[in-house]
């Protein structure tokens, strides 16, 4: 009777602390999952807009750069256009000695607008990669006649470059990681063709 | 004895588990923190690729009315810089136009406090933050208070002065807005000691420099730099007989066998 006694005394104890020992664990388990999940989620997420801003940067860095370099060693009477979203020009090759036709354009391939370069009517190439979304490539010519006005369709305003000799070219660059409009960056530059 | 183990183990269990649950959020909570400053570095450098475009349209606007001087024959430095040895600064956008007459000089401002530089300040000339250092941006209280900050309008919105511009009239939310980027062209020029120089100056320091706050409040810039030079054609080596008397260039004893003269009448 005495063993029992003692014997009950020490199970139903044994197990009542196994009960709030396993609550407490549980919750504890809970409350930390919950933190570490959560901030593994945004850990990722930020991992993410992170890698899709170095996108945005790299790319947009190297299509602005390129296409202005090449825009400034044209003369500016060799610069046409069909809409204010290409731009068509001349430039010296010095390997071949003779004068190569480039455009650039917007293009877009799987829902994702690139800038594309083309060479003398070859190939369209893309020279941005698919982390970057270029929503926006716009090329205003604005020659020394211009009054100040603004209209991208026609009749357009700056008028379209046609031949005739332009002092700027204004470029507009919108520029979104794929999928995330809150990322859209804008940049512009100016390029003055040598006359 | 057995009570007291068990009362005294599940107090531990708890403490540590507390400990290690403080540890764990301050680890990851470390992790978060460097994952935030990589955002915002990142936020930086696309910063920074923007403030590149519109510096190195600064230095493409000066530059293009240089061009524009030359071929109107008029001298190299109208309305740039107004007196040979003059410096200056200026917020100057792409509408600008000084040969048609539209939109004159529209966001080209010549600074308030237009005064003899000091003759040894290499960049800056007499802009307003730069007499205490070479950096133009050295005091960016005096930036933020001198020059204005660029407007961007959305292009697909319509309307004009799309882009980045000084247009800050009307400019309200969702289509325009006023960023943190202001821009400073500074001109200094410098002549009389150059090789071939016979106008004075003949030589221009055009610094383009675009400064903004980035995250955290730290004022970040972008300086470009680029020189330009005189390359106007005198009448001394344009191959015409400018006066119409004896002969072309050189041959003409006016020009004192200089081809940088600028005059073939006596």
């Amino acid at each position: 009777m005495l063993i029992f006694h003692k014997s009950r005394i020490r199970n139903r104890r044994k197990s009542g602390f196994t009960i709030v020992e396993l609550l407490v664990a549980t919750s504890l388990f809970i409350v930390v999952v919950t933190i570490a999940s959560s901030l593994i989620i945004a850990a990722t997420k930020t991992q993410r807009v992170i890698l899709n801003f170095a996108g945005i940067t790299q790319n947009t860095s190297l299509a602005l750069e390129g296409m202005a370099r090449e825009i400034r060693n044209t003369s500016s009477a060799l610069v046409s256009q069909s809409s204010i979203n290409d731009i068509r020009f001349k430039v010296y090759n010095p390997d071949t000695g003779n004068v190569d036709v480039i455009v650039y354009s917007q293009g877009t391939y799987n829902g994702i607008s690139y800038v594309q370069r083309q060479v003398n009517g070859g190939s369209q190439v893309f020279i941005t990669g698919d982390q970057a979304n270029v929503t926006r490539l716009e090329f205003y010519c604005i020659d020394d006649n211009w009054n100040g006005t603004f209209n991208p369709n026609p009749p357009f305003s700056p008028a379209l470059c046609n031949g005739r000799p332009v002092s700027k070219i204004l470029i507009f660059m919108d520029v979104q990681s794929v999928g995330d409009a809150r990322s859209k960056k804008s940049f512009q530059t100016v390029v003055a063709p040598r006359h | 004895m057995r009570e007291n183990f068990l009362q005294q183990r599940k107090g531990v269990i708890l403490v540590e588990a507390m400990v290690a649950l403080s540890l764990l959020i301050m680890a990851m909570g470390g992790l978060f923190a460097l994952n935030l400053n990589t955002l915002r570095a990142n936020n930086t450098t696309t910063d920074q690729v923007i403030a590149t475009g519109l510096a190195s349209e600064g230095i493409e606007l000066i530059k293009y009315m240089i061009e524009q001087n030359i071929e109107d024959g008029l001298d190299w430095r109208n309305n740039i810089t107004s007196n040979a040895n003059r410096s200056g600064c200026f917020q100057i956008d792409y509408r600008t136009n000084h040969r048609s007459g539209n939109n004159p000089l529209t966001g080209l401002t010549v600074a308030a406090d237009w005064r003899t530089p000091a003759p040894n300040v290499y960049r800056g000339g007499n802009c307003p933050s730069s007499t205490a250092s070479n950096n133009p941006f050295f005091d960016t209280t005096r930036v933020e208070g001198f020059y204005q900050p660029l407007v961007y309008r959305d292009p697909g919105a319509g309307g004009n002065s799309p882009g980045y511009t000084y247009d800050a009239a009307g400019c309200v939310q969702p289509n325009c807005t006023v960023t943190g980027f202001r821009r400073m062209v500074a001109i200094t020029t410098r002549g009389g000691l150059q090789t071939g120089c016979i106008s004075s100056p003949c030589k221009m320091e055009i610094t383009s420099a675009v400064e903004w706050t980035a995250a955290g409040g730290v004022p970040k810039y972008i300086i470009l730099d680029e020189v330009a030079f005189d390359w106007t054609v005198r009448q001394c080596q344009d191959g015409i007989d400018n006066d119409g008397v004896q002969g072309i260039d050189l041959a003409d004893p006016d020009c004192h066998g200089n081809p940088l003269d600028n005059s073939e009448s006596r």
